[in-house]
């Protein structure tokens, strides 16, 4: 794709809210979520002339900034839980860096079955969600086919179900 | 109808499967108590996922990241990067095993026609006769192995001789 400004401008206005939920419901931190997205539209501009659609950004916008959260939210975690180790009278009832600033119970309930989720899906259900995106578009964010999205989709719904059940919330 | 299983009204419930089945599955749903059970419980999820983000503040878009992005974008070099596509490079790859192909058969064959002439048996003149066999030699344009019955093994010393003999004929014709 060639150098154009004004493509680069409607990319960022169309994609940083969606990108800012995704790596949100991921890190769970505001300014992590904020800092990441900024630095991966930074980022995505040493590759821009590889692209050749905006699409193609777009998706490599998603997967970068996903990766990226994840790994913030593993990193914080193992220092959370080496801070918790120490302090942990202080910490009594937080399970990860997800945990801030939930508003209501039902909130935190939903927080944390997420959380429970096995990271494809994980992944897949916060990109059907809050990326807005549909099956096909998710493969190509994650590299794996329509059909794949499809069972994975499906199987994260019942993971979700199955871990809000655990944790005493009746869904159906 | 039999009731579908619960991947394909998750598919369903995500306006992925098209028409005329997503129809069908309607139809059905709404008279099917177990189907739209499942369909309302994948509702319910859907809308607490979403209830995470509903009074959630979205930082507005930072300005200076933006200029800054577009600042960088301006000294990058106009010029489209030359970008080889898979099929291409596919194509190509074919190209070149087809030529490849067809020069190897080529030479291949040359070669089987060299062997032949090569592994041709050896003639065998019937007699002692010198001048059959300079008249031999001189019909032919690679040399030839020549058993002489009796005579067996030539003296090398003999051999000048009857190719003199021989490029003497030749050469009178």
């Amino acid at each position: 794709m060639s150098v154009d400004s004004s493509q680069f401008n409607d990319l960022y206005s169309a994609m940083y809210v969606p990108l800012f939920r995704i790596v949100k419901r991921i890190t769970g931190n505001e300014d992590a979520a904020e800092e990441i997205v900024q630095d991966t539209f930074i980022k995505v501009l040493d590759y821009w002339s590889k692209f050749e659609t905006t699409d193609d950004a777009r998706y490599w916008l998603i997967r970068v900034a996903q990766n990226a959260a994840i790994n913030w939210a593993k990193r914080s975690s193992k220092e959370h839980k080496l801070y918790q180790r120490v302090y942990s009278e202080q910490h009594v009832g937080m399970d990860g860096p997800e945990q801030t600033h939930l508003k209501t119970e039902t909130e935190q309930l939903v927080q944390n079955a997420l959380q429970m989720l096995p990271e494809k899906f994980k992944r897949v259900l916060i990109l059907k969600e809050y990326g807005e995106l549909d099956y096909k578009e998710i493969g190509k964010v994650l590299g794996i086919t329509e059909g794949n999205v499809k069972v994975r989709v499906f199987r994260a719904r019942e993971a979700l179900a199955k871990a809000l059940e655990e944790l005493g919330y009746e869904v159906s | 109808m039999k009731c579908p299983d619960k991947e394909l009204l998750s598919a369903f419930f995500d306006n992925e499967v098209p028409s005329p089945y997503r129809e069908v599955l309607e139809d059905h749903i709404r008279t099917c108590d177990h189907c739209s059970s499942v369909i309302h419980k994948y509702a319910k999820m859907h809308e607490q996922l979403l209830d995470l983000q509903r009074n959630e503040i979205v930082p507005e878009v930072n300005k200076g990241v933006l200029e800054f992005c577009e600042k960088k974008l301006k000294t990058m070099p106009a010029t489209p990067h030359f970008h080889i596509t898979w099929p291409v490079l596919a194509a190509a790859a074919a190209f070149m095993l087809f030529i490849g192909i067809g020069l190897s058969v080529l030479l291949f064959t040359n070669r089987t026609n060299e062997i032949m002439v090569e592994v041709k048996p050896a003639t065998t003149v019937s007699e002692y006769s010198l001048s059959e066999v300079v008249d031999y030699l001189s019909k032919q344009q690679n040399s030839r192995t020549i058993e002489i019955p009796g005579q067996l093994p030539i003296e090398t010393s003999i051999q000048p001789t009857i190719v003199r003999e021989a490029d003497f004929n030749r050469s009178g014709k």
